[in-house]
């Protein structure tokens, strides 16, 4: 049957009236079937599941499963797998669920989706806008294309560079430890408590743990990875003291850290807290709670290090931020490395507080300033709003962990990167309670087919029909 | 129907009636012709029912009983067991002055706790602390109560809504509570109280020589009360039935709906309270809710991907936050700066738009509806008791206030040299007559203070507006006119939420008892649980008068006997869980033999978040029962539009909106059917199938399963696919069934339905024709000049089916006011022989409707 029809159709010299709806932009199976129909030979439903009569098209009355042998009428409305196809000369064709034809909306600007006279002709007033936004993000995606070219090749050398920085810091680190450690050995009284032990069993019972301590200081310890740091206990309940966190971030903040240097500081506490449980054991033996619950005379440096040690301590803290840092901009570029130009991106924009905040009488007009930085956290005035913590599908960005709304979750934040020539904030909007969604166009989401389609859609606003129109 | 109705001579107040109209229709219905004879200790009322069927009321002296019979068989017994109980209000002998000697003299048939001389608890009658609060009860207790005995063997009762319990309705050890209340996450298969009342008993007899009939009871007070289901026998299964009924205060007013058939009692029900309007069709499509679309963007991005997705829906929603701080008929102008453009881009989509206002008033002065309420003096108000003196008390003539007097035994002493000394004085002693300063007896103030009555709500302080008074009412509806609620347009519509009321830092989240009620100074007590009703029906009342001719749409969450001649109501904040999924049947069938036809729950549940199955389940089911069908979610969950999920249960989801929009016409003709003849929309098996004993008893049919019109079964299920993956589908007795999915013959009885994530089983009754539309467009707007499509499912052993269709113009009173309606009866009979083919027929139609848009 297939063969027959597309042998009849190269025989027409020109086609006949068309039916309405009907897409003639190309040579398609559907295009042929129904020329064949129009010349009175049976229809296949495109599916292949039912064979009609020439009559059976288009008479208002669905009759293929798949819907496709109405295309002019919306017998079939409800089908999702063809559409009625709006030529809209002068502005963009578009293609419609058979559900919008003749449902009282008018949805083509040609108004051939509506009876006769049901909708006026706008396409002659929109085309040229339509035309020139095209052209416009044609523009726009074209740049973003050759960005995102670029930064894939620099994103190369870049990935390269940082690598080899990081296991170069990496080394430094474990060098700068073994100066510490015979430091550490002179002075082992000044060393750093970050925990305690719930149970009131001192930990240091264990003659083995007297051993350890002895070889590093327990701020060697902290700089070490954990899986550096011996067999793991979990039989003892271990809780990290509160004044951790203050004491800690002090321990790390450094300007010579970059421009996420606080948020480095608290993913280091993190650390702290994590490894805490697991080599406390070696570290606290010698050391009392009361050093720390008295801790508002005595400066955080006199108690993190030992004075002995300072200037060996400031450089580990300064390498070890740097290698935080880098670690975190290869985090940005494991999907690929084109992302690199976005490692230390922020973005800012004012904008009116959000649902939660509007329930603060006087606040509904407060305009605050919306921080984000792609691979790094996400702050609305003072209140952070999560932080990275993956991608999500291929273009989505996912940040979790913010602040707690009040009574409600923790805040969380999803990034939908669209394609643009430049890196920009688009729209912030809070879909449940602190849930956030926001899109940032930038030259990285720009694919090939972005522009691909875009080509195609000016073709068609450009280029007049290929076909003769039908003349009703 | 009997109607009896006891209230008290000459009471010490007014005991509070409902005005006429409001409840029960006015003028009520005609009396039917009634032969009355007394008899010694007796009177006989003999009358016919609508459909001719002999009936007999018979009124026993005393103790008072009413026996009602039909047909010979007595069905209900009225005070069978003597509980009848009448407080009359009565001055407190506590505040009586302790001179007066009067004590009211107990009554030896009534029990009243206040006069009673044995002694009874008389705590809390006069005053009765509650959580922190204290109800002031000035007038007292005036409480009253009645039992009802439903006779023959009673399988089950159904009705009393709203309670989250089963369709046959359980006998719990604590009464069935109605006071309408915000009740925050309720429990399932409890007797708790919810957010509205239909205090209504519809009782299942099985009479001698195997005949079944049905009757309804109906119990008319909207002041707090209980009922108490009772069984005589110990395991609760069989026999007569008895409900023992309490209320605060009112009047004792009781209906018995005599039937015989569900048909009849679903009539005389809508006799006696009013017929349903027909609903806009646009309303039985799809709503599409959320707390809360938080911007134009927002709702225009919500609009757009159900388009994107050719999802058909008719109308979206916005909950408070869409506010100006919660002052109602406002805009929060930072996310809503153009919400006129906002609806009318909805409405050029051939969809409506429905806001949330609220009865609560925000207090602050620049908002125009709290200074205007303020200033007419409609907020209910709050009563500064406090005691004054009695002006009748006077200072008797002989009270002796002298403390000192002189000594009358003292003399002149002889040696007292009155030159000298001056005149003698006696000296001074106390008064032994001295009886104490007189001050007057301390009553109540008779005329208290009165100041607006404050309470929390969503904005903060919020007053409350008298909605029982008609002025109140014409003031709230005339706010819905288009130039004073600015950013509407006439497509749309209102929610009123939060209207029981909710009182955040009330006892119980409600309005004190004590309260007054401008309108009459009645207390809130007196009329607490049609407060939402008032509330609705201002609106409704509204938007007609906005929109002369239009239908109007009001969705409340509270509602009373009556509530269905104005509003939509669903069945509140649900859950996402399968508990909730599964209780949603027996209350939405619950609520449609309360009248409430007009009735769903939120899809999805409104807190927590349902899993993808959870969610196609509930849809599944949703769109065969409920009339109304909404997709609700609190604000802290995640988004669940159709459109968010995977592809696979978008599709599914979208399957079952779209098998929703093809069977319009069928629900559309169902509300007909509601409207004019006062068929639920959606019932319980036994509504049609009464001879069918299985309807009755059998558990899994009657909680699992409903009726949707004559012609539709559908069983819902409600258990995840790892714990369930088949279900036993009880087909009542009928010539057969047909899967609404694939056409399968079923023959009655019980089948074991393999389950899968496609479908719910579902089955239409052989011997029907049902109406539908086969093009799915996106607004049921859009589908109303579409051709009709009838599926024809016949009697296998007549070949002949029946159904029904009707069409107006969908959304105009025109139907009502000119009669431009088209209401038919199809009769299909096939004379040939039958065999399994499918026919396909065309056919063209000539719209005799034209439309008005």
């Amino acid at each position: 049957m297939r063969f027959v029809v597309f042998c009849i159709l190269l025989g027409i010299d020109e086609f006949q009236a068309w039916p309405l709806g009907a897409h003639f932009g190309d040579l398609s199976k559907h295009t042929q079937a129904f020329e064949a129909s129009s010349l009175g030979l049976p229809f296949q439903c495109l599916d292949g599941s039912v064979t009609l009569l020439s009559s059976d098209v288009n008479d208002n009355f669905c009759d293929c499963p798949d819907g496709s042998d109405e295309p002019s009428t919306a017998a079939c409305a409800g089908l999702s797998n063809l559409g009625f196809y709006c030529r809209n000369l002068g502005s963009a064709p578009k293609w419609l669920y058979a559900s919008r034809v003749n449902d009282g909306v008018c949805d083509c600007c040609d108004g051939s989706d509506e009876p006769p006279s049901g909708c006026p002709s706008s396409c002659d007033k929109e085309g040229p806008a339509v035309l020139a936004r095209l052209k416009a993000r044609q523009q726009e995606v074209r740049q973003g294309q050759l960005l995102r070219r670029q930064y894939e090749d620099e994103g190369l050398q870049q990935v390269v560079h940082w690598t080899e920085e990081k296991e170069r810091l990496a080394a430094d680190v474990a060098d700068l430890m073994t100066v510490q450690v015979g430091d550490a050995q002179s002075s082992p009284d000044r060393a750093f408590v970050g925990c305690s032990s719930t149970s009131t069993a001192p930990f240091y019972t264990n003659g083995h743990d007297k051993e350890q301590r002895k070889d590093v200081s327990e701020y060697t310890r902290w700089a070490l990875p954990v899986s550096e740091t011996g067999p793991h206990r979990s039989s003892q309940s271990v809780e990290c003291w509160v004044g951790e966190f203050i004491n800690a971030e002090s321990f790390c903040c450094d300007a010579s850290q970059g421009p996420q240097g606080r948020q480095e500081c608290w993913d280091e506490v993190y650390t702290f807290q994590s490894c805490c449980k697991t080599w406390q054991r070696q570290v606290l033996p010698t050391f009392e709670r009361q050093s720390w619950s008295t801790s508002e005379s005595v400066s955080p440096e006199r108690r993190f290090e030992p004075k002995s040690s300072k200037s060996v301590s400031r450089e580990m803290r300064q390498t070890k931020g740097r290698l935080f840092s880098l670690e975190s901009k290869l985090r940005a570029v494991e999907r690929s490395h084109r992302w690199f130009y976005l490692a230390d991106t922020c973005l800012t924009r004012q904008t009116h507080r959000r649902h939660t905040e509007l329930s603060i009488p006087g606040a509904s007009s407060e305009r605050v300033d919306f921080k984000l930085c792609l691979f790094g956290d996400v702050r609305f005035g003072s209140v952070n709003y999560g932080s990275f913590d993956g991608w999500d599908g291929e273009h989505g960005l996912r940040y979790s962990r913010g602040q707690h709304c009040p009574g409600g979750p923790a805040r969380s934040l999803k990034i939908c990167l669209l394609c643009g020539a430049e890196t920009e904030l688009l729209d912030i909007a809070e879909v449940s309670l602190c849930a956030y969604e926001a899109a940032v166009k930038t030259p990285g989401a720009c694919e090939l087919s972005n522009l691909e389609e875009l080509a195609d859609d000016l073709e068609k606003v450009i280029d007049r029909p290929l076909m003769p129109l039908d003349s009703s | 129907m009997v109607r009896m109705r006891i209230t008290e001579i000459k009471p010490l107040h007014i005991r509070h009636e409902i005005p006429p109209g409001d409840v029960v229709s006015d003028p009520p219905p005609a009396a039917a012709k009634v032969s009355e004879a007394d008899e010694s200790g007796k009177s006989i009322f003999k009358f016919a029912t609508a459909d001719g069927t002999a009936a007999e009321a018979i009124l026993h002296h005393s103790p008072l009983a009413l026996e009602v019979s039909v047909g010979g068989q007595i069905l209900q017994r009225l005070n069978a067991r003597n509980m009848l109980n009448f407080e009359r209000y009565r001055t407190p002998k506590e505040r009586l002055p302790p001179d007066t000697a009067s004590v009211a003299a107990p009554d030896t048939v009534l029990l009243d706790a206040a006069a009673h001389p044995n002694g009874l608890d008389t705590n809390g009658l006069w005053e009765e602390p509650f959580g922190g609060h204290t109800d002031q009860k000035p007038r007292g207790p005036a409480s009253l109560g009645m039992d009802v005995s439903f006779l023959g063997d009673v399988p089950s009762l159904f009705g009393l809504p709203e309670h989250a319990t089963k369709a046959s309705l359980p006998f719990y050890q604590e009464p069935y509570r109605f006071f309408n209340l915000d009740v925050f996450e309720y429990e399932i298969d409890e007797p708790m109280a919810l957010y509205g009342a239909i205090p209504i008993i519809w009782a299942i007899h099985r009479l001698g020589g195997g005949q079944t009939v049905s009757s309804g009871f109906l119990w008319i007070n909207p002041s707090e009360t209980f009922v108490k289901l009772e069984r005589d026998t110990p395991d609760g299964k069989g026999g007569p039935a008895h409900a023992w009924w309490t209320s605060e205060s009112g009047v004792l007013d009781t209906v018995v709906m005599v039937g015989p058939t569900p048909k009849t009692v679903s009539a005389q029900f809508h006799d006696l309270t009013g017929h349903g309007p027909m609903p806009g069709l646009w309303a039985l499509g799809k709503h599409q809710c959320r707390w809360n679309y938080m911007s134009e963007k927002d709702v225009a991005t919500v609009d757009s991907m159900y388009d994107k997705y050719d999802i058909p829906y008719d109308t979206i929603w916005l909950d408070i936050e869409h506010t100006d701080g919660k002052a109602y008929f406002s805009w929060n102008a930072a996310a809503f700066p153009n919400p006129k453009q906002m609806i009318d881009n909805i409405s050029a989509k051939r969809r409506k738009f429905v806001n949330v206002v609220d009865p609560h008033i925000k207090k602050d002065e620049k908002f125009h509806v709290y200074r205007e309420v303020r200033d007419k003096g409609f907020f209910v108000k709050k009563v500064s008791y406090k005691q004054i003196d009695d002006p009748t008390d006077v200072k008797p003539a002989d009270w002796v206030e002298e403390t000192k007097i002189p000594d009358p035994t003292a003399t002149q002493p002889p040696e007292w040299n009155t030159e000298e000394d001056g005149p003698w004085v006696a000296p001074q002693i106390d008064n032994p007559a001295y009886k104490g300063a007189w001050h007057p007896r301390k009553v109540n103030d008779p005329t208290p203070d009165l100041t607006d009555f404050e309470g929390w709500c969503w904005p903060g302080t919020s007053l409350y507006p008298d909605f029982t008074d008609p002025a109140m009412r014409e003031y709230w509806g005339s706010q819905f006119a288009l130039d004073k609620y600015t950013g509407t347009n006439a497509d749309t519509y209102i929610w009123n939420d939060m209207n029981e009321p909710s009182v955040f830092n009330g006892p119980e989240v409600t309005m004190p008892r004590d309260a007054i009620h401008p309108n009459g100074m009645v207390e809130h007590r007196d009329v607490h649980n049609m407060y939402g009703y008032y509330v609705h029906r201002a609106t409704f009342e509204g938007l007609q008068k906005r929109t002369p001719g239009d239908r109007p749409f009001v969705l409340t969450r509270s509602f009373f006997i009556g509530s269905h001649k104005y509003s939509a109501i669903w069945t509140g904040d649900n859950y996402a869980q399968w508990s909730h999924l599964k209780a949603s049947i027996a209350m939405v069938g619950a609520l449609t033999l309360g009248g409430q036809s007009l009735v769903g729950a939120d899809v999805g549940g409104f807190f927590k978040h349902p899993d993808t199955e959870m969610t196609v389940r509930w849809y599944q089911l949703a769109v065969l029962i409920y009339p109304f069908l909404r997709n609700h979610a609190h604000l802290e969950t995640p988004r669940r539009e159709p459109y968010v999920f995977d592809e696979k249960t978008m599709l599914r989801i979208k399957a079952s909106l779209q098998m929703r929009y093809k069977m319009l016409p069928l629900w559309y003709t169902l509300f007909h059917r509601w409207a004019s003849a006062a068929e639920p929309v959606v019932r319980p098996l036994f509504w049609d199938f009464l001879d069918d004993p299985q309807t009755h008893e059998n558990e899994e049919a009657l909680e699992s399963q409903i009726m949707l019109g004559d012609s539709l079964l559908v069983h819902g299920i409600a258990k995840p696919s790892s714990e369930q993956s088949e279900a036993t589908v009880y087909l009542p007795k009928a010539s057969g069934w047909y899967s609404i999915h694939n056409g399968a013959f079923k023959a009655p009885g019980a089948h074991v339905h393999k389950l899968d994530l496609d479908s719910i089983p579902a089955y239409y009754r052989a011997g029907t024709v049902v109406p539908l539309k086969s093009r799915i467009r996106r607004s049921s707007a859009c589908m109303s000049l579409d051709p009709f499509t009838l599926n024809v499912y016949l009697n296998p052993q007549t070949g002949a089916a029946k159904g029904r269709l009707y069409i107006d113009d969908y959304r105009t009173r025109t139907y009502q006011d000119v009669g431009l309606l088209c209401a038919r009866k199809i009769d299909f009979t096939c004379s040939a022989r039958l065999g399994t083919r499918t026919h396909h027929a065309k056919a063209s139609f000539e719209e005799t409707l034209k439309s008005s848009h």
